[in-house]
Formats: structure tokens, C-alpha cells, sequence
């Protein structure tokens, strides 16, 4: 009985793998052929001959890989905390859309400060240190040395 | 000539002018290690400033800047993995590993021997071949161009030869994202889907940015822990075999500048070219290339010594015909043309002894930032034992602040975060990045080269067998190519 619960973790676990060998060819092979229909829809002959040319060759050599990585399995590592890894990526995104809004003067300590102790668990002295340090430091290089005017976000703007 | 480099070096050497370059030297070096600022931007900033000058303070100042930028640029893509400008992308790639092990006082000490040595290499280069300039430069038409392009490309995407296959996809890609915006030969927009943003097409700098320094730092911040792996292992006194290590690879050192001067003089390649190519190519002669990558001090000094030796190769064809090399020698372009002078060969009579000033500020704009850069290294490595979970933010935000400041459009910022998302799922899923950079770089220039070459050519493939030029690069193609697939297929014969 453990035997075959013990198979079928390890079946579960390279499936993972090759899911995870073939997954980026896969994505990638479906954003060119989306490249190829938008050049042949909205491009005339000419103008598409180099893009075309290239997407194809493209999409051969990803097939090529695509059908490596089914018979091969896997190389890739699987990531040791994919939740991790998701809220990192969430927390950029995150720290971008607050500077689309409210701009880089507003968003950074935000951002900084957010970061530093919910991702990086870190004390919210130490979160505010770093943060008052890396805006005033970024307000005094770019908008009074450089004077560059800091994009103030579509709400303010 | 040396007469007029004497004359030069006296006009050099007078306390105001040496203050404009020690002033050029130390803006140079910010905006270097700022990414995304660089040498374009400061000299863009400081262009006006120049206009009551006297002509050598004006050259000792840009010379300053364009020589100091490539070290300060080298200093973060070694400390952060975040190039603070384009060319030093390439030094990411060992600067970084090397940084991780504790070892960056021991590449920026590496970096601050390359970087003159290339210089002084490009500089005795272009002294050389500035009767010939016209020559030279005449020898690059359409189908050289494209030839080039290409063989950049595959060279490398051909340069890791574990993950040849993935490269080559990551070079399509690249080329592919490379056709998005305005298509200068036909007209028209492609693959802009009706957003006015996308018209110039993929910007350099903030995909250079995405893709090495935030991708990094989203995986730093992931892992936690410090850019030194190793907090105990970190040498803060490494600089002294930073040095002795260049001097030993010598052959790297010359192998880097020649082939930074020669990219460098060719109009819109451009260094980050250079310093890849020269990277790629020591890589593939090392007999241990897949060590590469790894933290190889080989891979510091080779793309090093290019991005010195590039600037002095940019000045010929901005010179000589007033077609500037990179968009570093545009603004600079400004600079001549704002102080009177019309690049072109007259240039060569009526400015001579300007030029050979500017060529002297270069050569001492290097040693100066290197001196600088040597004496800081030992609080700059310390960065490497700041915590990930506090780094990674900062460097995330001044990335981001940086990257818009080049042409102040918020898209800027956006175009960062999502390749540096897409930098971190490449290295996540084994892909290289680098071809992919190339590519984006090279594919314009490849288009090109291409329409045109067959428009002249009437459709007639020959076109590209025309000249001696372009049968060496054809030539260079092939072997390139050969040279990374050769030994596989000898090793599957071998075992099978």
C-alpha cells in the first residue's frame, strides 16, 4: 500500500516536471503563432516578410523543444516556494500600478516600506529607515540635481 | 602627430581644464552606477553647460563622462546585477556570480584595470587609423550590415553550448519583439495594436533594466539571504588580485579592446554589441566555456576592456563623417556642432589638435575613474552584505525611477516590470537572456540591412557574396556556427 502511494508521488512528481519542461515552449509557441496571425491580418506582403520569416523559424526550433521536453522530462528547477515567488512578482506589480496612480513620490516609501516588512520580514523601524533614506535620496538626485519632474501618477497629474 | 599630442597634452593639463574633467570623471561615475542614466543622459544634461566653455574644457568634460560612465556602470551591474548602462549588461554575467561568492572587490578591482587598458588600447588603435578612417568605414554597406547583425546574433546565441536550442528560441524572440514599432524601410507601424507608445518600438534601456536588474532582485528577494552567498567568505581586500588577474589574461585584455574598438566604429551597432561579442567570443576560445557564467574573472575583463575601447572605435565614424556610433556620440555630435565644428574630413584639418585633446581626456578620464573607482572599492562591496529583503525594494525603486527619468513616459516603467518578470521566469525555466538583448539590439539593424541589401540586389540573394566584407562575415557566420555545433555532433557520434 505505501509502495504504491509512494509510485504515485513520484509519477505526480515527474508529471510535474515535464509539465514544467513543456509548459514555457508551450506559452511561447501560442505568442508566436498569435505574432504570425496579427502579421498576416494587419501586415501587407512586404512589410511582414522579415517578422514572418523569423516567427517561423522560431515556432520550428520551439517545436523542436517542446518535443525534446516531452521525451526527455524535465531539467527545470521547480520552484522551492511558488507562494513566495507569486507574492514577489504581486508585490512589483503592486508597486508599479502605485506609481501609475499616485506617482513615484507617494509610492516608493509606500512600496519600500510594504515590501520590506511584509515580504521581507523585516522590523517596520527598520522598513521606515530605509524608506525616509531611499525617497529623500531619490527626490534630492532627480527632481533638485537633476530637476527632472518625478511622474506624479494619473491622479495628481 | 606627436608634436600635436604634446600640444594637446600641454592644453590638457592646465588647473581649470583638469578641474572639467575630475568634474566629468565624478558625474560620469554617478550617473554610470545609477541604472538607466548613463552617459547619453549626462552628457544630454550637460550639453547647454558647455556652451560658454572653451573648447578643450568642453572636451576634457564630455571625455570625463564618457570615460568615467563605463566603470560606474560596471561597479553596479557587479554589486546588484542591475547594469547602470547598457554596454555594462555584459559584465553582469560573471561580475555578479563573482559578487556572489564574495568576491567583488576582486571584479571591480578587475574592472578598474580592464576598463584603461581598454581605453589606451582603443585610443593607440584610433590614432592609428584616423588617416584611414574613410577606408574603413566605406567598407560597411547594406549587406555588411545584415551580415553583421547576424553574425552578432549567433554568435551569441551560440555561445552557451549546454542550452544552444534555448538560446536560438530566446535570439527569435528577441528579433521578434525587435520588428514591434515604426518600419523605417516600408512605413507603417507593426504589432503596436493601436498604442502610440510602442511607435519607436521595444526601448533599450528599460528592457535592459527589466530584464538583468529586476529580475534579479525579484529572485533576491525571493531566496532572501544577502547577494554574497557567503557573508564570511566576502573579501573587501580582493582589488589587488582584480589587478593581477587582468594583467594575466593579457590575451583577453587585447581580444576585448580590438574587438570593442572595431564594433564600436561601425554606426548603430553600438557598444552593448561590443561588449557581448567580446564576451561571447572569449568564452568560446576559453577551453572550459560552460565555467562561464559561473563568476570567471576572464568574463569581467573581456567585455571590460571592449567598453572602453568602443568609445574611442565610436569616434571615428562621428569624426570622420558625422555619423555618430552610438547615442552617446549623437549628443556628443551636439556638442561639436555646438561649438563650431563640422564633423567630416575637413574635421581632421581645422580641429586637429581639438581632437587630439579629446582623444588625451578619454585616456585620462579612464585612469581617473579607475583611481577613483579602486579607492571606493571597499565600502562598494559592502553592498554585497546588505540583507536581499531590504536591497532588492531600493534597487527595485531607484530601477524604476532611473528608467523613466531617460525619457520621462510612465510606459517606461511598466515595459521594466514586465520584463523584469519575464527575466525571472527565463532564468526560473532555463532560457538565456542575453540573445534575446542581442536580438532586440541587432534586429532593426538587421532588417535593415536586409530590405535595403535586396532592393539593391533587385531580389538577388548574390547581393550578400558581393564584396570581400561581405564574404569574411559570411565566412565568420559559418564558423561561428560550426564551431558550437561541430563538437556536439562529434560527442553524440562518439557515444552512439
Amino acid at each position: 500500500m505505501v509502495h504504491r502511494a509512494n509510485l504515485a508521488q513520484t509519477d505526480d512528481k515527474l508529471m510535474n516536471k515535464r509539465m514544467n519542461a513543456v509548459l514555457p515552449s508551450a506559452l511561447i509557441i501560442l505568442f508566436v503563432i498569435g505574432y504570425l496571425i496579427t502579421a498576416y491580418v494587419t501586415l501587407d506582403a512586404t512589410t511582414r516578410r522579415v517578422p514572418v520569416l523569423f516567427g517561423f523559424v522560431t515556432l520550428v526550433l520551439l517545436a523542436i523543444d517542446l518535443f525534446k521536453g516531452v521525451a526527455a522530462g524535465a531539467k527545470q528547477s521547480v520552484s522551492a516556494d511558488p507562494g513566495r515567488e507569486i507574492k514577489a512578482i504581486l508585490f512589483v506589480a503592486g508597486g508599479v500600478a502605485g506609481i501609475y496612480l499616485i506617482g513615484f513620490l507617494a509610492a516608493i516609501p509606500l512600496y519600500l516600506v510594504l515590501s520590506i516588512t511584509c515580504l521581507g520580514a523585516q522590523p517596520i523601524r527598520v522598513a521606515l529607515i530605509v524608506a525616509l533614506i531611499a525617497s529623500l535620496s531619490i527626490f534630492l538626485i532627480f527632481e533638485v540635481a537633476l530637476a527632472y519632474r518625478l511622474f506624479p501618477g494619473i491622479l495628481f497629474s | 602627430m606627436i608634436e600635436l599630442l604634446g600640444q594637446a597634452a600641454t592644453d590638457l593639463l592646465s588647473l581649470q581644464t583638469i578641474l572639467f574633467l575630475f568634474l566629468g570623471v565624478i558625474v560620469g561615475l554617478v550617473f554610470g552606477v545609477i541604472p538607466g542614466l548613463g552617459g547619453t543622459t549626462a552628457l544630454a544634461l550637460l550639453l547647454p553647460l558647455t556652451f560658454g566653455m572653451q573648447v578643450i574644457d568642453a572636451f576634457a568634460m564630455a571625455g570625463g563622462i564618457m570615460g568615467a560612465v563605463a566603470m560606474g556602470g560596471s561597479i553596479s551591474a557587479i554589486l546588484l546585477n542591475a547594469p547602470g548602462t547598457a554596454p555594462s549588461a555584459a559584465t553582469c554575467l560573471d561580475g555578479y556570480p563573482l559578487a556572489q561568492q564574495g568576491r567583488a572587490a576582486e571584479a571591480i578591482g578587475a574592472v578598474a584595470t580592464a576598463s584603461p587598458l581598454g581605453g589606451l588600447f582603443g585610443v593607440l588603435t584610433l590614432l592609428l587609423v584616423l588617416p584611414l578612417a574613410r577606408e574603413i568605414v566605406l567598407l560597411f554597406g547594406p549587406p555588411e550590415f545584415f551580415l553583421l547583425a547576424v553574425f552578432g546574433i549567433v554568435t551569441v546565441a551560440m555561445s552557451d553550448s549546454q542550452n544552444l536550442l534555448r538560446g536560438l528560441i530566446a535570439a527569435g524572440v528577441g528579433l521578434m519583439l525587435a520588428f514591434v514599432g515604426y518600419d523605417d524601410v516600408h512605413g507603417g507601424v507593426r504589432f503596436t495594436f493601436g498604442s502610440n507608445y510602442l511607435w519607436d518600438g521595444i526601448p533599450l534601456i528599460p528592457s535592459l533594466v527589466g530584464l538583468f536588474g529586476m529580475a534579479e532582485m525579484i529572485g533576491l528577494s525571493i531566496k532572501g539571504g544577502t547577494v554574497a552567498a557567503d557573508t564570511a567568505a566576502v573579501r573587501l581586500d580582493g582589488v589587488v588580485s582584480g589587478v593581477r588577474a587582468t594583467l594575466r589574461h593579457w590575451k583577453v585584455v587585447i581580444r576585448g579592446s580590438l574587438t570593442g574598438t572595431l564594433i564600436g566604429a561601425i554606426p548603430g551597432v553600438g557598444g552593448t554589441v561590443a561588449t557581448f561579442i567580446a564576451y561571447s567570443t572569449t568564452k568560446k576560445a576559453d577551453r572550459d566555456p560552460d565555467s562561464f557564467g559561473t563568476g570567471r574573472i576572464e568574463g569581467v575583463v573581456a567585455p571590460e576592456s571592449a567598453n572602453n575601447a568602443k568609445d574611442s572605435g565610436a569616434l571615428l565614424p562621428t569624426l570622420a563623417f558625422g555619423i555618430p556610433g552610438s547615442a552617446e556620440m549623437a549628443v556628443f555630435l551636439g556638442i561639436l556642432v555646438l561649438h563650431g565644428m563640422q564633423p567630416g574630413p575637413a574635421m581632421f584639418v581645422d580641429h586637429v589638435q581639438d581632437i587630439y585633446g579629446l582623444i588625451l581626456a578619454l585616456t585620462f578620464a579612464a585612469v581617473l575613474a579607475s583611481l577613483i573607482g579602486l579607492l571606493t572599492v571597499r565600502w562598494l562591496a559592502a553592498i554585497t552584505l546588505v540583507k536581499g529583503q531590504i536591497l532588492a525594494p531600493v534597487v527595485i525603486a531607484v530601477s524604476l525611477v532611473g528608467v523613466y527619468a531617460i525619457n520621462l513616459r510612465p510606459g517606461d516603467i511598466v515595459l521594466a516590470a514586465i520584463l523584469g518578470v519575464l527575466g525571472h521566469l527565463m532564468i526560473r525555466f532555463d532560457f538565456p537572456r542575453l540573445p534575446l538583448v542581442i536580438a532586440l539590439i541587432l534586429g532593426e539593424t538587421a532588417e535593415r540591412g536586409f530590405q535595403q541589401s535586396m532592393m539593391i540586389g533587385q531580389g538577388d540573394w548574390r547581393i550578400f557574396l558581393h564584396s570581400p566584407t561581405s564574404i569574411t562575415m559570411l565566412l565568420l557566420i559559418i564558423m561561428s556556427l560550426s564551431w558550437s555545433i561541430v563538437p556536439i555532433l562529434r560527442k553524440r557520434m562518439t557515444s552512439s
